[in-house]
């Protein structure tokens, strides 16, 4: 559609030019995935061992540091500022296959700071229809 | 994931119906448009380029307007056609006459309470040459997926 706009309006440019698009599912579903596969390591690991009090506690710190980081890794993908790594790539490909994926957004962001508004704009207008759904 | 429209479709049969408000695309298409002029130097608006239409899904209350109105100004049926009527609302060519708009005013269902109903934006280019555009702005907006459950 943007592509069609600019060839329209005879602007010599590319939705690519302007524009980052980017497809996430919301943080939670990365954290979920990357808790899963944390588990599944550790269980691999250290199936015998047992796990002190002071070591779940540390763990738990270390948790809830991971979950800070891929919120903050989700938000600059999602921003255009990073490229998506592996691990959300994968963490997608995984969700895709669960009996109940998780919703995905487009994000899209403005490659230079003039074209913000127009950013928002048509991110607006993507999501401003509304749906329900109604059970008989 | 399944389009809206598909799974609409699809679920019909489990008695669940996905209902689609564009309400607000209306405005939200306008502002995207005047913007994608107003950054790129061109003097013109949206209203100058397209014809936006919000029309309510649901044509049978149309159709019981449109019927209530031909009866009550005594006007004979077949002299009107409510579809061709319907498609030139649509692609803009026309206004919306009155029983359209009377048909639009809000309701209250069984409980008194607000009821509200399916609503769709149409685009249209006021030239040819911009029809490519109208159709893909609307597959823009409806882009989305949405998905139903239903248990039971």
């Amino acid at each position: 559609m943007i592509d069609e706009f600019f060839k329209a309006l005879g602007v010599d440019k590319k939705c690519d030019d302007v524009f980052n698009l980017v497809v996430t599912m919301d943080s939670y579903s990365y954290t979920e995935y990357m808790d899963d596969e944390e588990e599944d390591d550790e269980e691999d690991e250290d199936e015998d061992e047992d796990e002190g009090s002071e070591e779940e506690e540390e763990e738990e710190e270390e948790e809830s540091v991971d979950e800070k980081s891929i919120a903050k890794t989700v938000k600059d993908v999602q921003e255009g500022k990073i490229a998506k790594p592996k691990w959300m790539v994968d963490a997608e490909d995984y969700a895709k296959n669960t009996d109940e994926p998780p919703e995905t957004f487009l994000h899209i962001s403005a490659k230079s700071p003039e074209f913000e508004k127009l950013a928002q704009l048509v991110s607006t207008f993507l999501y401003s229809t509304e749906q329900e759904a109604s059970y008989g | 994931m399944i389009p809206v429209h598909s799974f609409t479709d699809l679920i019909t049969n489990s008695s669940t119906v996905i209902y689609t408000y564009s309400d607000g695309a209306l405005k939200a298409c306008q502002e995207m448009i005047d913007e994608f002029f107003k950054e790129f130097g061109i003097d013109k608006k949206c209203e100058d380029v397209f014809n936006l239409v919000l029309l309510m899904e649901d044509t049978d209350v149309y159709g019981e307007c449109f019927d209530k109105w031909l009866e009550e100004n005594g006007i004979d049926p077949d002299s009107i056609d409510f579809e061709e009527t319907m498609k030139k609302v649509r692609s803009g060519e026309i206004e919306k006459p009155k029983w359209m708009i009377e048909a639009e005013k809000p309701k209250k269902d069984h409980w008194g309470e607000p009821s509200r109903s399916s609503t769709n934006l149409y685009i249209s280019a006021k030239s040819p040459e911009n029809a490519p555009l109208a159709k893909l702005i609307r597959k823009f907006l409806y882009s989305t997926f949405h998905e139903a459950e239903y248990n039971g």
